[in-house]
């Protein structure tokens, strides 16, 4: 990937800028641009999230090992199985393998107060297989395109050689480019209309047992929320612990998912603690600027929050600074 | 313990998921599968002489065969956890015992597997056993076997 001096960190240093009154009392704005102008919502249920901060911390050896950037779209309705190749041949320079797995299923977010209304069962029968999913990765295996008929994803992982995380702003224009190249092809090849319904971006961090802290009775020295206290005396030590939480973004533009779970890294069998954050939300509209709008909005609050929810010890182990 | 769902046991891969990195969650696995990936890695740190004499630390090819066998296993919640220990030359061996039966897999340094089964007959005569390689094109094949004779004798 090639380092974009132009634009080191696309728009979200304003974001949460205290001195902008208008991010606090007025329609938000990204790169100097007005995001809709809907009439204010009332406040949702729950704990909304206050702002990232405009400074921006960074970790020398950050923990990240993969990141996830998904666009998920109406069912293409012209789309069959030929396309997968038909596409494969036009990105194949770049990725030259290619694997197939079972589709994702759709989860969509709802974000507004209103419960969610019980689909009725449905049995499709279609010609079209909606359980196939194509991947195109590249031989170094750090860049990955998914491809379903409701999904474009986007991954970089880190690789077996170069094993240094390229941060936001140098994935952000390959995924970019890659998205702008999978929409033409959607057009040329007439495969009927189509309609964003979800974007979501995704980081995994692997934070391996035996560095920082060598059992679940010291987690409480890697994930900031977890004191591993109890009221009493009862419990002894934990043999592993799993922790969920999810918090609403501000304005319904979305809502985040931390996750941890104790697992087996399968490169190297090495035992880990999985931190997962991932947040999913709504373009403001369907025009392709506000897919990244939603981008650049989106991934600063995956990474402050981990900051968050991660301990200070640990993240001098990881070489945090601020730039 | 419903002895007939070995037979049936559907397949109980996670849902399908962007991630690529893979990993496994220990959360969803068994115990004895979490003990036993624990007790390999415990391993995975002797160092060379381990046995008091000039033993290789384990091997990394026998601890990756070990690990997809705790892997493709791990269906078997019913399981018992397994005995785990080293081998002079770097390999390793999982025991397990159920009832009258034992089965032992030996897990040679190259990463080759070989199995043993023991049965003790109800009237204390002799034991019978049965052993042979675990053949890489067969792995799954063998292993389910395996893992239904240990717990229902068939």
């Amino acid at each position: 990937m090639k380092r974009n001096s132009q634009n080191p960190t696309p728009g979200y240093q304003q974001i949460g800028d205290p001195n902008d009154t208008q991010t606090k009392n007025g329609p938000q704005t990204l790169r100097g641009r007005t995001l809709g102008t809907r009439a204010p919502r009332a406040a949702p249920k729950g704990t909304v999230m206050n702002r990232p901060s405009h400074t921006h911390p960074r970790f020398d050896r950050p923990p990240v090992v993969e990141t996830v950037f998904s666009i998920e779209f109406t069912p293409l309705p012209r789309w069959e199985i030929p396309f997968f190749g038909l596409y494969w041949s036009t990105i194949r320079e770049r990725y030259p393998r290619c694997s197939s797995q079972a589709a994702l299923l759709s989860q969509i977010e709802n974000l507004s107060d209103e419960p969610t209304p019980q689909q009725p069962l449905a049995i499709t029968l279609s010609p079209v297989s909606p359980h196939v999913r194509c991947w195109f990765f590249n031989e170094q295996e750090t860049e990955l395109i998914q491809i379903q008929r409701d999904r474009f994803i986007f991954n970089w992982k880190k690789g077996i050689v170069d094993q240094s995380y390229p941060h936001y702003e140098r994935i952000r224009p390959v995924f970019s480019r890659e998205w702008d190249q999978f929409r033409a092809f959607v057009e040329h090849n007439d495969l009927g209309k189509w309609e964003i319904r979800q974007c979501e971006v995704a980081y995994i961090n692997h934070i391996e047992l035996g560095i920082g802290w060598k059992d679940y009775a010291e987690l409480s020295s890697v994930l900031a929320p977890w004191s591993g206290a109890a009221s009493g005396s009862f419990l002894q030590r934990p043999e592993d612990v799993e922790i969920g939480a999810r918090y609403r973004l501000p304005d319904g533009r979305g809502r985040l998912y931390i996750r941890t779970q104790p697992a087996i890294r399968h490169t190297d069998q090495k035992e880990i603690l999985q931190l997962t954050l991932t947040v999913r939300g709504r373009p403001s509209s369907q025009e392709p600027a506000s897919v990244f709008d939603w981008f650049d909005f989106a991934q600063p609050w995956v990474a402050q929050s981990f900051v968050d929810f991660t301990t200070e010890e640990m993240h001098s182990l990881w070489g945090k600074r601020e730039d | 313990m419903n002895y007939a769902s070995t037979e049936l046991q559907p397949d109980l891969r996670p849902l399908p998921s962007a991630q690529w990195c893979r990993v496994t969650n220990l959360a969803g696995a068994p115990a004895w599968a979490v003990d036993a990936h624990r007790a390999v890695s415990r391993l995975a740190e002797l160092r060379a002489g381990w046995d008091g004499d000039d033993s290789p630390p384990l091997q990394e090819a026998a601890k990756a065969s070990a690990w997809r066998i705790i892997e493709e296993l791990q269906r078997y919640d019913e399981l018992p956890s397994p005995h785990v220990g080293p081998t002079v030359g770097g390999g390793l061996g999982i025991e397990w015992h159920y009832g009258s039966r034992e089965l032992d897999l030996e897990i040679l340094p190259d990463g080759s597997m070989e199995y043993l089964k023991t049965e003790a007959p109800a009237d204390r005569g002799n034991c019978q056993m049965e052993d042979g390689q675990i053949l890489p094109g067969a792995f799954r094949d063998q292993l389910r076997k395996l893992a239904r004779w240990l717990m229902i004798g068939a």
